[in-house]
């Protein structure tokens, strides 16, 4: 995790062959350029708000998140709750990307603020293209909320 | 004069006191003189005491048909009933209490009421009784006891329900206790509550397997298709990367694991579909049927590219129903329509109603493709059975279940008829009621 080199795509992912998978469809249509991989909720939270060695929120932040629901330790409608409830990182655009077709989980993640949510398909082809028009729409065609003042952590 | 006065005693003697004849004879009590003074009182007193015999008489016959009734009620009565005198002692015992209590009426005579309540509770029963005496003013005065322990003369116990009244002002004092043996009511009332209580488990339990279920259905939603998804793809990576230096058999492998990968991640949704099928509310609205089964040919327009298909939609009333599981069964019955009519030059497909005698509307699609043999026409609605091999029709034999467990979600049946090659027709109906069922399409 670098705090200097700014981050294009955050993947909250704990499944290492979904990992694998979703990166090998980033690269096959060249998205996948800065990439920070968090494998479960922990880490995903303390790569965007610091820890207490590395304090501070990320002052790049990245352009897009993609959220796997069902993580380790703290799950992803956790990490979309204290993203979305925290000012400074409200406004990274989160896509929650998982196996779930529940409706209690896509109820869940737009009441908490997501920006999209995309079910992940089992048929591989259709997988790499899901991950390419997500690749392309969030890093490409979406523009981002300019960083606000405050969105630094005032220490 | 002696001999008057001789006629007068000749004439008590010989008088009929029982048939009320006390009169002096005629011509003694008509002579002028004392004798016949005195003859004349006699007779009327005799007159008034007749009187006052025959009201007597007909007073003590009235009282004995009222004894006789009052005894008549109580030998008759359902109901137990012993008379007790203020020290407790049994006088009366009418023969349902006999049988009640198991005793003759001569060996309680006398005895202590005592003798009919276990030990246990004397204390507490005479307790009742005396303070029934003291506030009991009238003699109408009726005081419920309620549910207390007897024992019979064998010594068992069991419960009756006792009233007790009291009678008698200026003679004895005594208590009358109207007794029913609820045994087989204190039997009815604990089945009734032990049955409850293994409703409301029952209940809890199906809350709590209900529960299970979601929580499993979330979990193989999660967790299931996650393994799929990386067979499925590291099989294509492995085609697509290195697919030009291995041989083809190795290539045949690779795609086998591929497609059922995907296969079962089908079977997974369809399993989903299902559960979410049990588990959903009912939100039931009036639904206009023939613009649903239009909403479905339109979503369905990709399977019937490059084919020649005919389709009819007849009459199809409206009903009331769950709008969105409606449109599942139509979908999975016009789709299976499509899927089995592949193989015929022109499909035809009819989609129409029939009215039941009882006036069930019962809606059907039919079609002139495979069909299937009846002989395992029980099979087809349930989860996973299948009547075609999946190389001549696709499919994970979820469908049907799904459209049984709807139907019958909202009261109503599905059945179908074939003849095989020459199609079948599937019926269906989305209320409770008796159906007709047509007869063998010709």
């Amino acid at each position: 995790m670098s705090l200097f080199k700014p981050v294009e795509l955050l993947l909250v992912e704990d499944n290492p062959f979904d990992e694998e998978l979703a990166l090998k469809a980033l690269r096959k249509h060249h998205l996948a350029n800065d990439i920070v991989i968090a494998r479960d909720g922990a880490e995903a939270l303390d790569f965007i708000f610091g820890t207490e060695s590395v304090s501070g929120v990320l002052e790049d932040p990245p352009r897009v998140i993609l959220l796997d629901l069902n993580l380790p330790k703290i799950g992803g409608l956790e990490v979309l709750r204290q993203l979305k409830g925290d000012a400074r990182t409200r406004t990274i655009p989160v896509v929650v990307m998982t196996s779930s077709a529940e409706e209690s989980d896509l109820i869940d993640s737009y009441q908490l603020g997501a920006n999209s949510y995309v079910v992940k398909p089992v048929d591989f082809e259709e997988y790499t293209e899901v991950v390419r028009v997500l690749g392309r729409y969030w890093l490409l065609c979406n523009k981002t909320a300019p960083s606000a003042p405050d969105n630094t952590l005032q220490v | 004069m002696g001999g008057r006065l001789a006629g007068l005693v000749d004439g008590l003697e010989n008088a009929d006191p029982a048939n009320g004849d006390l009169h002096v004879a005629q011509h003694i009590a008509g002579s002028a003189d004392e004798i016949g003074a005195l003859a004349r009182a006699f007779n009327a007193m005799t007159d008034r005491l007749h009187a006052s015999y025959c009201k007597m008489k007909s007073e003590i016959a009235e009282r004995q048909r009222a004894e006789e009734r009052l005894a008549g009620v109580i030998i008759s009565a359902m109901d137990g009933i012993i008379t007790v005198n203020t020290r407790r002692e049994i006088v009366l015992v009418n023969p349902a209490a006999e049988r009640m209590f198991g005793y003759r009426a001569d060996d309680l005579q006398g005895k202590a009421l005592d003798i009919l309540i276990p030990e246990r509770f004397h204390a507490v029963h005479t307790g009742h009784v005396e303070n029934f005496g003291r506030t009991g003013v009238t003699n109408r005065a009726m005081g419920h006891l309620g549910r207390i322990v007897a024992c019979r003369a064998d010594g068992s116990e069991f419960p009756i329900e006792a009233s007790i009244s009291q009678m008698g002002g200026s003679e004895e004092r005594l208590y009358t206790v109207i007794l029913r043996d609820i045994t087989l009511r204190v039997a009815v009332e604990a089945e009734a509550k032990a049955l409850t209580t293994a409703l409301q488990r029952r209940v809890e339990e199906r809350d709590h397997a209900i529960q299970e279920l979601e929580a499993f259905s979330y979990s193989v939603s999660h967790d299931l298709r996650a393994p799929l998804r990386a067979i499925d793809g590291f099989s294509r990576l492995a085609l697509e990367e290195h697919g030009d230096q291995s041989d083809p058999e190795l290539q045949r492998y690779l795609r086998m694991c591929s497609e059922n990968a995907k296969r079962m991640g089908q079977l997974i949704d369809d399993l989903l579909g299902l559960s979410k099928v049990g588990r959903q509310v009912l939100k039931s609205r009036v639904v206009d049927a023939v613009k649903q089964v239009h909403e479905c040919l339109a979503q369905l327009e990709s399977e019937r590219e490059g084919r020649q298909i005919e389709i009819t939609v007849g009459d199809l009333p409206s009903y009331e129903a769950d709008p969105g599981l409606v449109q599942q069964v139509w979908m999975n019955l016009i789709g299976n329509a499509l899927k089995y009519t592949t193989k015929v030059a022109t499909a035809q497909i009819e989609i129409g109603s029939l009215l039941a005698q009882n006036d069930t509307v019962v809606y059907y699609v039919r079609d002139n493709g495979a069909g299937f043999d009846m002989r395992y026409a029980d099979k087809l609605f349930q989860m996973f059975q299948r009547l075609h091999r999946a190389a001549e029709f696709p499919g994970t034999g979820v469908g049907l279940a799904t459209v049984a467990r709807i139907v019958r979600r909202h009261g109503g049946r599905v059945w179908a008829e074939s003849t095989p090659g020459a199609g079948a027709t599937f019926y269906f109906t989305l209320r409770e009621g008796e159906i007709y069922v047509p007869l063998q399409a010709s």
